[in-house]
């Protein structure tokens, strides 16, 4: 079964810069890979780690006798990637090799015990590893606050990190095991935020199901296209989280839905209806276990889109709706998580298109230093009425190993190893592997 | 001449006592006072005084943005519980006091049997924040919190890791067979920060907080006496234990 691409006139958004290279040469990779040695270098003089020890509390301070505390914090990252074309996930680059800095500087403040928030600001080529220049942003920030002494309830405001599934607690560079995110975070569907699918065929298009032969424009076009989840989700909005005993419930009102983009994450919506709503409910039975089960519904084209809908058709009309599992178990050396999710698009004029993500992953902890991850990701895409009487999956099942190697070299730097190898059925490239090295410095 | 070994005060709730009948424990101890309590006047002591750094007011941050449920540690209001400090990379008891220690020329045996110590994980604290044991002694970690704790020290005496921990359950003890200072922490909690100095010497004892220290029961010769207040800093200083009476040593 083949389709035309139909690419109707790109939206006004702006979209990723790529670096305009060729595919790199011998002495590009030859900088690549001076590069990589170089961050290995860097990582072993800083063993020493005397001028990070220096910083220990310095960046904190305190006013009223102690009931106001401010404390700043980050993590210097520096991520070396050798990957396939086109690009997996949300690595935004048409080159076979990427270099990233980043900088992340946090601050936490508490007033008194019952206010606390925190700010997020970094400095590095795109919120998605990329090939854009260096810039500035403000990632996340929010007021939280708990109400009584006791605890077990609160309520916060602001930019921040989904409440759905377990993974956000543990997506910064310095806790989380692997470089990248697992595949429901990164793996880019048909589906664009900033058009309306009108027809069976665009959305095959889009997704590149079957793959165009030598066409660039899958690479071209991936910063339209959108996960399920877009990483930890900074969106805008507020949430509220109690715990019951052995109950935890929390939930959200945010101004885009999970699969949302870094571009609209501060965008207020004009009305409550073209917000998402989200929720995760969790039991922990002891304190190794914990078990929740998310559910996200909002629409998810951004207001741009409105000129492109389906006559007839409100920009609410098109939703995403995802239910998640998740499951998590911790003790003595080893940590597992697990999270299912569903995603459902609801498209009008073409019907539901689901996808299936999950993954699997463990980390063991061979001492204080050095710990082993990995995780098995897949993801599965239903079928829907191709238009011509029969029906198709809407995008290319994967499946995808990634193993990770860490190693602590004391207290504030980490060296973090992956490697990725990937399965994409129908994809121009149906094997792939990426590479991953990343050195963290926390301050 | 009999002495008694001087036990860390502060720390003793750690210490257990061995077990035994409790007809046969009265009755030695019976003994004990008997054969002590004639000599104590006769027994040498040092005592004296620490200039202490001043109290920093302020608790740490918490830092659980992305852990929508957690509230502050209980302690961080708690300006009177001993907690460790960690500032340009010196870790320090807060609010202060400093350990002081007594060394014999040619050090003194280790015990024939480990002691076991304990430091525990309670309200998201180690407790107590600062342990003082003889080499050679066994120290556990039993997590008494409600959620995972772990517990692993980056030293380069003998590094280690033991892992996540539930509640009520205690890793096993480690011997701790280096003297120096070893700092434990928590893999899930960064605030927590715990601090066993091990001595080569039984001879100690944890200053109170205006710095006033006493050793008692000591057997006469020759000592390096010594003042611990943080990781970077501790004094020393020559004495002489005589057969009786007390020396005074003030500490800057």
């Amino acid at each position: 079964m083949a389709f035309p691409l139909l690419i109707p006139k790109l939206p006004n958004r702006t979209p990723m810069q790529f670096s305009g290279k060729t595919p790199a040469c011998f002495g590009s990779q030859v900088r690549r890979l001076g590069a990589l040695l170089a961050v290995i270098g860097l990582s072993g003089g800083l063993r020493a780690q005397g001028f990070l020890d220096s910083m220990d509390g310095v960046l904190a301070t305190d006013a009223l006798q102690g009931q106001v505390r401010v404390q700043a914090s980050g993590t210097l990252d520096l991520e070396a990637y050798h990957l396939p074309q086109p690009s997996p996930g949300l690595l935004f680059t048409d080159s076979r090799s990427l270099v990233i800095p980043r900088l992340s500087v946090y601050v936490d403040a508490e007033f008194g015990r019952r206010l606390y928030a925190f700010a997020q600001m970094r400095i590095d080529r795109g919120f998605d590893p990329s090939a854009q220049p260096v810039r500035v942003r403000l990632d996340d920030y929010a007021l939280r606050t708990t109400p009584t002494d006791r605890g077990g309830f609160t309520l916060q405001v602001g930019r921040f990190g989904t409440v759905v599934g377990s993974w956000v607690p543990r997506h910064g560079s310095w806790s989380n095991p692997f470089i990248t995110a697992p595949l429901p975070y990164e793996a880019l569907t048909g589906i664009w935020d900033t058009t309306a699918v009108r027809s069976p065929r665009q959305l095959f298009a889009w997704a590149h199901v079957p793959p165009a032969t030598n066409s660039p424009t899958e690479q071209q076009e991936k910063s339209l296209r959108v996960p399920i989840l877009w990483g930890p989700s900074y969106g805008t909005g507020l949430a509220v989280a109690g715990r019951l005993g052995k109950i935890d419930v929390s939930a959200e009102w945010k101004n885009t839905s999970l699969s949302s983009d870094p571009g609209v994450w501060d965008d207020l919506p004009t009305r409550w209806r073209d917000g998402t709503i989200g929720g995760r409910v969790g039991y922990r039975p002891d304190a190794a276990w914990n078990f929740g089960f998310s559910v996200s519904d909002g629409p998810y084209l951004r207001a741009s889109a409105e000129n492109t809908l389906l006559p007839g058709t409100r920009r609410d009309d098109y939703r995403q709706l995802v239910l998640g599992q998740d499951i998590s178990f911790a003790w003595h050396h080893w940590q597992v998580w697990s999270e299912v999710f569903v995603s459902r698009f609801g498209i009008p004029g073409v019907g539901s298109a689901d996808t299936y993500s999950g993954y699997l992953e463990a980390s063991y902890r061979f001492g204080p230093r050095f710990s082993f991850a990995s995780r098995w990701n897949r993801q599965y895409y239903a079928s829907i009425p191709d238009g011509a009487g029969g029906d198709a999956a809407w995008g290319r099942s994967t499946w995808r190993l990634d193993l990770g190697p860490a190693y602590r070299l004391g207290a504030h730097t980490q060296i973090k190893l992956q490697h990725s190898f990937q399965h994409e059925t129908n994809a121009p490239q149906v094997h792939t592997q990426t590479t991953a090295l990343q050195m963290t410095v926390r301050f | 001449m009999r002495f008694r070994k001087s036990a860390p005060r502060a720390s003793s709730p750690c210490l257990r006592a061995p077990k035994g009948g409790r007809g046969w424990a009265a009755l030695g101890g019976l003994l004990v006072v008997l054969l002590i309590v004639p000599r104590l006047g006769a027994a040498a002591a040092i005592e004296g005084k620490v200039t202490l750094p001043p109290v920093r007011t302020a608790a740490p941050v918490q830092r659980n943005r992305y852990d929508i449920l957690s509230s502050s540690p209980k302690a961080a209001d708690d300006r009177n519980e001993l907690s460790i400090v960690v500032r340009r990379g010196v870790a320090a008891p807060n609010p202060p006091v400093a350990v002081v220690y007594l060394e014999r020329e040619g050090g003194v045996p280790r015990p024939a049997r480990p002691p076991l110590a304990r430091m525990e994980q309670r309200d998201q604290k180690f407790v107590p924040a600062l342990l003082v044991v003889q080499v050679g002694t066994n120290v556990e970690f039993p997590n008494l919190d409600q959620g995972l704790h772990s517990v692993f020290t980056r030293t380069s005496l003998k590094p280690f890791d033991l892992g996540r921990y539930r509640p009520n359950e205690t890793p096993p003890a480690q011997l701790l067979d280096q003297p120096g200072l070893w700092t434990m922490r928590c893999d899930i909690h960064d605030n927590m920060v715990g601090l066993v100095l091990v001595v080569p010497t039984p001879y100690f004892v944890q200053t109170d907080r205006e710095g006033r220290f006493r050793l008692p029961d000591l057997p006469p010769g020759r000592y390096t006496l010594s003042v611990w207040k943080s990781s970077d800093t501790t004094l020393s200083v020559p004495v002489t234990v005589p057969a009786e009476g007390t020396v005074k040593v003030d500490f800057p």
